[in-house]
């Protein structure tokens, strides 16, 4: 067979050496695209500033983006004192979560007797509201971490679940015949093909698992505490500060979109650069 | 109903059954599918069929959808069970996965994570053998089936053919006595498709590995054959058995030259008589 290496050399070629200006060229793309983000958040700011000015809006109502960024400025280290209990109970709960989610999805996928009982347990405890059940914990766990956690934690741990699940479960049957006939065994289908098959899947839940996590903390601080952003919330809207209430969504915001571009770095470590980076998002969900 | 051409399928000439026990041996095996509702018929995808595979031999398979050819590779590897009669490779008995197995596929299936070299040495991860030691193997074989210098690419580097050539080199990798291929090059274009027949021949030739492989191609069955299976439905069963008398290597031109279409007409007929074909 080695005769034929010419036959398929226009296929190895179909991606040729890019030349030095064409390369330059896409880097400046990747630049450009990287930068219209950054652009489109810079616009909506300064059409917000402007309007609060042309429109002469009062603090009260409206405080401008300037005025949100002094305050944090100003009062930094009493942001920063209510900032950490937030962060804290958010990667807390999302650690919780994440091995919570994705052990129960193993379980789940693989025992029928787990399918049949704990599952249907799992799906009827995201139908309670958790806001209304989180005073419930509170009484059990107290106003310290845990009960926090607690909540961040069950409206965090569900979409990774179920994606962990999908992803687990949308292997091609015959991937596992394959398999089958290597004889591997259930453990060696799942370490060498069923995890790695699902880790798109389960990344996808792990980034919503991480938004969820941070509206679970600003709930569970809203039911009971004295500190964190969510407190803070409720403090500074009963004191009327707009003012303060929109530097604790600015400050969670960049908290937010910080978490969730972590997740995707580390997303990125896990599956492989080829796989990630390729356009067609059908690639990458196998 | 009994295959009617028993009587060829098994190697009775005592000078060469003393000769060769065959590698793998059917003595009635069949398989029913029972009706998946209540009220449906079940059905037969494979009459009680006695077959020999001997040592060393090159069999294809070639018959229509439906006519059991699937079902008798999926039950020589063990990844399904006969509903009757005896099945055995070597001397044991089929009831799992035969370690000395390597198949391929219509897809190539390999795992899009791992490069061309990670998908051959998948197989030897898998059965726990050593990654080391069938690393120098695994390259060898990429090399032989023309893939050296690929065997860093991903499977979305590689065109269709170059994909099925790593999952043939992965079905190798652990020096199995039999290679069941089942449809392997369907899914590839009709160029593409003739020149890994002659190449995957040339290599088989080196080789003298027992192949039993499934194609719905006649040409391809004749082509690549020491013998043809020819398999018709409803019930699947074996309609002929054609010993193919034709010098290796093959060339592609050979297809064209009259003892050649002799035996893709005389197959043909066979489709015609059955009914698979009409003419």
């Amino acid at each position: 067979m080695s005769d034929v290496t010419h036959l398929h050399g226009k296929d190895a070629a179909a991606d040729p050496q890019p030349t030095a200006g064409a390369a330059q060229q896409d880097r400046a793309a990747q630049l450009a695209r990287r930068l219209y983000p950054v652009l489109a958040i810079a616009l909506f700011l300064i059409v917000w500033e402007l309007a609060v000015a042309a429109f002469s809006i009062t603090q009260l109502i409206l405080p401008a983006p300037s005025a949100v960024f002094g305050d944090i400025v100003a009062n930094r280290d009493m942001y920063m004192s209510f900032s950490v209990p937030t962060l804290v109970e958010v990667l807390a709960g999302f650690a919780v979560a994440a091995v919570a989610g994705i052990a129960l999805a193993v379980a789940v996928s693989f025992s029928g007797f787990m399918r049949r009982t704990l599952y249907p347990l799992l799906i009827s405890s995201q139908m309670v509201p958790k806001i209304a059940i989180a005073p419930v914990l509170i009484i059990w766990f107290g106003t310290e971490l845990e009960a926090k956690v607690l909540i961040t934690m069950l409206i965090a741990f569900f979409p990774i679940m179920v994606a962990t699940m999908v992803g687990l479960a949308a292997v091609d049957a015959d991937m596992v015949r394959l398999f089958r006939s290597m004889g591997a065994g259930p453990f060696r289908t799942f370490t060498k093909l069923r995890l790695p098959a699902a880790l798109p899947n389960i990344f996808a839940g792990l980034k919503l698992g991480m938004t969820m996590a941070l509206t679970g903390a600003i709930v569970a601080e809203f039911v009971a505490s004295n500190r964190g952003l969510g407190y803070y919330l409720l403090y500074a809207n009963g004191q009327l500060n707009t003012t303060g209430v929109f530097a604790a969504l600015f400050i969670l915001t960049a908290m937010g979109v910080v978490l969730y571009y972590a997740v995707e770095a580390v997303e990125r470590m896990f599956i492989l650069n080829s796989l990630s980076k390729d356009t067609d998002p059908g690639q990458a969900t196998i | 109903m009994q295959s009617m051409n028993q009587f060829r399928l098994v190697d009775n000439d005592p000078v060469e059954a003393a000769g060769a026990a065959p590698l793998v041996r059917l003595r009635g095996v069949g398989k029913v599918f029972p009706g998946r509702r209540r009220g449906q018929a079940s059905v037969e995808a494979l009459c009680p069929t006695d077959l020999d595979i001997r040592h060393g031999e090159f069999l294809t398979i070639v018959g229509p959808s439906g006519c059991g050819k699937s079902t008798l590779l999926s039950m020589i590897a063990g990844l399904m069970a006969p509903s009757s009669g005896e099945l055995t490779i070597g001397d044991a008995l089929v009831e799992g996965p035969h370690p000395g197995l390597g198949i391929v596929f219509q897809k190539d299936l390999l795992l899009p994570w791992r490069t061309a070299l990670d998908n051959v040495l998948i197989q030897a991860e898998v059965r726990g053998l050593s990654r080391k030691v069938h690393t120098a193997r695994a390259m060898k074989l990429l090399e032989l089936v023309g893939l050296g210098g690929f065997e860093g690419f991903y499977p979305h580097e590689l065109s269709g053919g170059m994909r099925q050539r790593v999952g043939i080199c992965r079905a190798l990798l652990h020096d199995p006595s039999l290679l069941l291929m089942d449809e392997p090059f369907a899914a590839l274009d009709a160029i593409t498709r003739d020149q890994i027949a002659v190449d995957f021949q040339n290599f088989w030739q080196s080789d003298k590995r027992t192949v039993v492989f499934i194609t719905h191609n006649i040409a391809e069955a004749v082509f690549l054959g020491d013998r043809v299976l020819v398999m018709t439905a409803r019930p699947g069963q074996i309609a002929d058995v054609i010993d193919i008398d034709l010098p290796r290597p093959r060339r592609l031109t050979l297809r064209e030259a009259p003892e050649f279409t002799r035996y893709t007409a005389h197959v043909r007929d066979v489709f015609i008589k059955h009914g698979v074909l009409r003419g």
